[in-house]
């Protein structure tokens, strides 16, 4: 008598089972995968339970059936993996607004720390330096006129020389 | 400061001096240039001057402001005759010009210019 064999033994339990095998042998035969989101809502109904929807005409849901549950119940689960999104933007915008406020409290705090200078003696000087050009109209105006026209004369002599040059 | 920097301010200033001595100066450096630009320059200081001795040298005188041999420098002048707020004393210039015994071209310079204020107001 041949020994018994793992590998040759027809029984289902030996049998290597793939993902979507496993996923329909899940304790829960009615977890139904909708787009990753598990439907926790049970889909089905039993007789009775329609008979006492039937029944009841003041729940509104009375008359939904178990394909527009089924809808019902992807979108209450689509609805909480939009919370999770939602909240983990929240937080993201809340971590960034507190990021925001504690570069703000170190700008104010370095605005404090500093000190700042205005350089009025080197303003006094550029302005002087400006106003005190010998070659001003102004101070050009305080000279007699034969000075004048000696500078004129000597001036327009180095124009010429640069004109050559 | 540049040299024609300093020279602009010069002239300037010499438009601007009140002493009569400040005329000669601009008519014998300035008006005498062999420069055109400060030629330019000078006779539109003398005119600015608004004055009948600053005038006279730009309107009366054979070969300087309007009379010059640059074209440049006597439509520029002519220009500057133009753009006065207060041309009573040029149209007077202009006036003894014309009567007096100065050469043709001058005179005829002279009514030119004349006749282009007289459009022209």
């Amino acid at each position: 008598m041949d020994k018994m064999k793992i590998s040759n033994t027809t029984f289902g339990i030996f049998k290597p089972m793939s993902k979507s095998e496993r996923q329909e042998a899940h304790s829960n035969p009615f977890g139904i995968n909708f787009k990753g989101n598990v439907l926790a809502a049970d889909v089905f109904e039993s007789s009775k339970a329609k008979e006492t929807n039937a029944s009841t005409s003041t729940n509104p849901f009375a008359k939904m059936t178990s394909k527009s549950k089924m809808v019902a119940s992807a979108f209450v689960g689509s609805m909480n993996s939009f919370n999770e999104a939602f909240r983990s933007r929240i937080n993201s915008i809340i971590s960034f607004g507190r990021q925001i406020k504690e570069n703000i409290a170190n700008s104010w705090e370095y605005a404090k720390n500093t000190e700042i200078k205005f350089d009025f003696k080197g303003l006094t000087e550029s302005i002087a330096s400006k106003f005190n050009n010998q070659y001003s109209v102004n101070n050009l105006l305080k000279q007699p006129v034969d000075d004048l026209g000696t500078m004129f004369a000597s001036e327009l002599g180095a124009y010429k020389e640069s004109l050559k040059a | 400061m540049k040299t024609i920097n300093r020279i602009d301010n010069i002239i300037e200033a010499l438009c601007k001096h009140e002493d009569p001595k400040s005329i000669s100066i601009l008519e014998e450096i300035g008006t005498n240039s062999e420069i055109d630009e400060i030629r330019e320059k000078t006779a539109q200081a003398l005119i600015r001057k608004n004055t009948p001795e600053s005038l006279r040298v730009v309107v009366s005188c054979s070969g300087k402001g309007i009379n010059d041999m640059s074209a440049r420098v006597a439509m520029s002048a002519i220009n500057e005759i133009l753009g006065l707020n207060d041309k009573t004393e040029v149209l007077k210039v202009l006036e003894e010009t014309m009567n007096s015994e100065e050469k043709t071209e001058v005179k005829d310079t002279a009514r030119s210019v004349k006749a282009l204020i007289t459009y022209s107001m």
